[in-house]
């Protein structure tokens, strides 16, 4: 009987302070009382379920109500009290605060009801309520519900019914479990299914098992896991029921210490071998002992469910967990690994959102657990954060987001952070209740929204190994500004959707964000018409159509010419001769933008008859094919000037050399794409080209982040030619010239001082960061400092360097911010 | 046409065409002339005179600021060049900031 159970619960430190009015909240205290009223409160224990805000008492069964609730929404059968354990325990499971299941009722109740010992009796409907809440605001409620119904229809198993629902909650928690508990609990039916469907199965599994994974199914719940819930449903194990009983005593145990704790016991095991697990854990004082009987529950529950889903708890270091903190984290671990990858975090997440604590969600990414000892905030942001996005994609955030919003100023917030913060246990107990309420609340606002998810969440599951994998970037990568916004694009539809839902007004653009613009009454025709094609466009279109008719292009000014080549070159259409008309008449300036047609002898010839005197700037983009060495040599040294701007590709050393020699002004040149490019090129580059005030090495045909080899060009090698001709140099570009180092290093801030303005040290990875802050705070002219993909860099440097105009640019991840940036060269 | 909407614009050869001061404002070089403040001739008696530019081309000019002004009205024509006077057409056009 559940009163049994219930009475046990009730002395359990489980309920927190008294629930906030009778709505789902209560649980807590019904769970109290429940015993008793578990049975009466069956029916209560059904709107308990549902969290959403029915009265956890509804009837006898106080505390415990959630719980007995569900018992009662059973069909009315005497295990209903386990069911009511169930869900109190998948509420208290979450809740954590209930934490203290008793584990003891469990183990005992399990046998009573027949369901397996139901020991959850949670602490209280308040538990159950609190579930509901916590795990996913909205699932939780729902769950409930369905559970409710099932239970009502599962004649056979009160319990299980109930421990659907409370595994629903606990799905949440129990997510977590049920990677573990799958074997765990003799949801022999369910396991199967929950396998399949990682999150949401183990969510209602979890309920059905692990009614004591209540808190971690209501973590996953929180997720958003449909699944879990239809699970839940689909699966009214009435085995499960059993199993969550036993569950649900652990998460009594927690609730003693760490409300979070708690919530992670919720995971509820239900199996009924878990029975035999769970009264030793509840025995376990609830505070310290939640703690460890979560962790033994979770290993329980990880060690069965390992078993059956082969889930790879691998990191079911919950003996590791210490008692607060650990707890939290060992449960994730848990639910890590129970769940396969994501799934299990979710639940810590669950279990620790639940705890009323700020428990530090630290989202394991799929597995990765941030074993912190206290989980003070900080660490579970990141690891939530993995979590979110690993588990779920994005589908994760947003539900925990919910869950946040859910909880309200409960440390659910970490759970948007993905940093569950852990938070004394004694403040818990009534922020703990609040935030259930609150938590019920909101659940039954999102509820309508993970209903949606179901197929999302199936693609969740499927993708989750590729969540996983995602590369969990540096702490400076979470949440990235994009997830972030995602997140809260889906949260927006989901309250959109819940909203309608719930307001049952069903129009069609219910799910569609409305938004408010009319267009302007007035007409302003004037906008269509575009402006008038300029003449000279015009003219030159013209042109280019009938370029071959060209005789000369004399007196035509060189920016013209320009536009002409341009055009030419763009069309196709430009040949040597037409090259030869341009460049007739001593230019100043020659721009080629694309050489590749012609060929060795013609570039010969045409340069060859090319005056020079007054060349100023060549430009010849793509001549890799029309400039072989000797060519080079041949043409450009009978260019007396300097040649100020040179842009080749695929030139070799000796042309270098070449360019070295004869261009001792050259003051730009860009050696994009230079395969080639070693020592004795930089060399050359260096004694020949004093004043060069611009290099550019990096291979980019367009002008746009360069990555570029240099394969043989080590650190000494451009550090030497910095120090020989570095001393103009005003933008300097060594992305991702990999071997650039210390040395390098020296030699900018020795050489390059004075008016090194810009610096592009992108994706060296061996620039650390006192070289970097030496360089910075040395070149006094620098304006901007480019490093991306310097992940290396540290805030060492950054808050280090003592030079004020210097932005940085590359390394937040904000680099919209700095798209306007113009690039040099 | 009232003389205060019109200006004047002499070519090479001297040959002067007087066209709607709105259309001469779609060349910004006239355009500025003729607003600019101090006291220049162009803008004091309307005037402007283009020693490089031929008649022909001039002439050309003048339809195409006739023509842009259709344009952008909307109503979209084709405007047609003749290849012979292309190039000159694009430096003057080049040159009038057109």
């Amino acid at each position: 009987m559940p009163l049994l159970r219930s009475q046990k619960l009730a002395p359990k430190p489980l309920d927190p302070p008294p629930p906030p009015s009778a709505p789902p909240i209560d649980p807590s205290t019904p769970a109290r009382s429940d015993a008793s009223t578990i049975s009466p409160s069956l029916s209560p224990a059904s709107s308990v379920a549902l969290g959403l805000g029915f009265d956890s008492s509804g009837g006898a069964a106080p505390p415990p109500l959630r719980r007995s609730l569900r018992l009662a929404s059973a069909p009315n059968s005497t295990p209903a009290r386990p069911l009511a354990m169930d869900s109190a325990r998948g509420k208290r499971k979450a809740r954590s605060r209930l934490s203290s299941f008793p584990a003891e009722e469990k183990g005992g109740e399990m046998g009573e009801n027949g369901v397996g010992p139901k020991p959850r009796v949670w602490k209280g409907g308040a538990m159950e309520g609190r579930i509901m809440n916590l795990r996913s605001g909205g699932r939780i409620v729902r769950r409930r519900m369905e559970m409710n119904g099932a239970e009502v229809g599962h004649g056979v198993e009160n319990e299980d019914r109930m421990v659907l629902e409370a595994s629903r909650n606990r799905e949440l928690a129990v997510e977590i479990g049920r990677g573990t508990q799958q074997d765990k609990k003799a949801e022999e039916g369910k396991g199967p299914s929950i396998e399949e469907k990682e999150t949401v199965e183990f969510v209602a599994e979890e309920d059905e098992e692990d009614l004591q994974n209540g808190d971690r199914s209501v973590k996953r719940q929180k997720l958003g896991r449909s699944k879990a819930v239809e699970v839940l449903r689909g699966e009214a194990d009435e085995s499960k029921v059993t199993k969550l009983d036993s569950n649900v005593a652990i998460p009594e145990l927690e609730k003693g210490g760490n409300e979070e704790i708690d919530s992670k016991i919720l995971v509820v095991p239900n199996s009924n071998h878990n029975i035999e697990d769970l009264p030793v854990r509840s025995s376990n004082s609830m505070e310290d002992t939640n703690k460890e009987s979560v962790v033994r529950y979770m290993t329980l529950r990880s060690g069965s469910r390992i078993a059956d889903r082969s889930t790879k708890v691998d990191h079911v270091n919950l003996d590791e967990v210490h008692k607060d903190g650990t707890q939290v984290h060992a449960k994730r671990r848990y639910s890590c690994e129970e769940k396969g990858k994501g799934r299990l975090i979710l639940d810590d997440e669950h279990l620790e959102i639940y705890s009323g604590k700020e428990t530090v969600v630290q989202q394991f990414n799929g597995g990765v657990i941030n074993s912190e000892p206290n989980d003070s905030g900080g660490a579970g942001v990141p690891g939530k954060g993995k979590i979110s996005a690993e588990e779920k994609g994005k589908e994760k955030m947003v539900i925990e987001e919910d869950w946040a919003a859910i909880d309200g100023i409960m440390g659910n917030s970490q759970m948007r952070a993905g940093s569950v913060r852990l938070r004394e246990p004694e403040t818990v107990k009534g922020l703990i209740e609040y935030r259930r309420e609150a938590e019920r609340i909101k659940a039954i606002e999102l509820a309508p929204k993970f209903a949606f998810f179901k197929s999302e969440e199936d693609n969740q599951n499927d993708e989750e190994d590729s969540d996983e994998l995602e590369p969990e970037a540096g702490p400076q990568d979470w949440p990235g500004p994009f997830s972030t916004a995602v997140k809260i694009i889906e949260e927006r539809e989901a309250r959109l959707r819940a909203r309608e839902s719930n307001s049952s007004s069903k129009t069609e653009k219910s799910t569609n964000l409305r938004i408010s613009w009319a267009p302007s009454k007035e007409t302003i025709s004037d906008h269509f018409v575009r402006p008038a094609p300029s003449l000279k466009d015009l003219s030159l279109k013209v042109l280019l159509d009938n370029a071959e008719e060209i005789e000369s292009l004399e007196g035509v000014p060189d920016m013209l010419k320009h536009w002409l080549i341009l055009m030419l070159c763009r069309s196709r259409k430009m040949n040597s001769h037409l090259l030869a008309h341009i460049l007739s008449g001593s230019p100043t300036e020659i721009y080629v933008s694309d050489c590749s047609w012609i060929a060795e002898d013609e570039f010969e010839g045409i340069f060859g008859k090319c005056d020079t005197t007054n060349l100023k700037a060549v430009q010849l983009d793509l001549c890799g094919r029309c400039l072989p060495d000797y060519i080079l040599r041949a043409t450009l040294s009978r260019s007396p000037c300097s040649l100020p701007s040179l842009t080749m590709m695929k030139l070799t050393a000796s042309s270098i050399k070449t360019i070295g020699e004869n261009c001792p002004g050259l003051s730009a040149i860009d050696l994009r794409n230079l395969n080639r490019l070693n020592d004795s090129v930089l060399g050359h580059l260096a004694n020949g080209c004093r004043l060069i005030q611009k290099l550019n090495i990096r291979r980019n045909a367009f002008r746009f982040p360069p990555i570029f080899h240099i394969i043989i060009a080590n650190d000494q090698a451009i550090a030497a030619f910095l120090e020989a001709s570095g001393g103009s140099l005003t933008e300097l570009s060594l992305n991702n010239v990999e071997k650039v180092g210390h040395h390098t290093a020296l030699a900018i801030s020795r050489r390059c001082s004075n008016h090194l303005q810009c610096l592009d040290l992108s994706f060296c990875r061996k620039m650390t960061d006192e070289a970097l802050g030496l360089i910075v705070d040395s070149c006094l002219s620098l304006r901007i400092l480019k490093i991306f993909g310097c992940t290396q860099i540290t805030n060492v440097f950054l808050d280090g360097h003592s030079n004020p105009l210097v932005k940085i640019i590359g390394l937040n991840g904000q680099i919209l911010d700095h798209i306007n940036i113009p690039e040099f060269l | 046409m009232k003389k205060e909407d019109t200006v004047k614009l002499i070519s090479a050869e001297g040959f002067e065409f007087v066209v709607d001061k709105k259309a001469a404002m779609v060349s910004q070089t006239i355009r500025n002339m003729l607003t600019s403040p101090g006291g220049f001739a162009e803008t004091q008696l309307g005037e402007v005179t283009f020693p490089e530019i031929s008649t022909p081309i001039l002439e050309k000019i003048c339809q195409y600021f006739y023509w842009s002004l259709q344009y952008a009205s909307g109503k979209e024509t084709e405007f047609h060049i003749e290849p012979e006077i292309t190039l000159e057409l694009m430096m003057a056009a080049n040159y009038l900031h057109t």
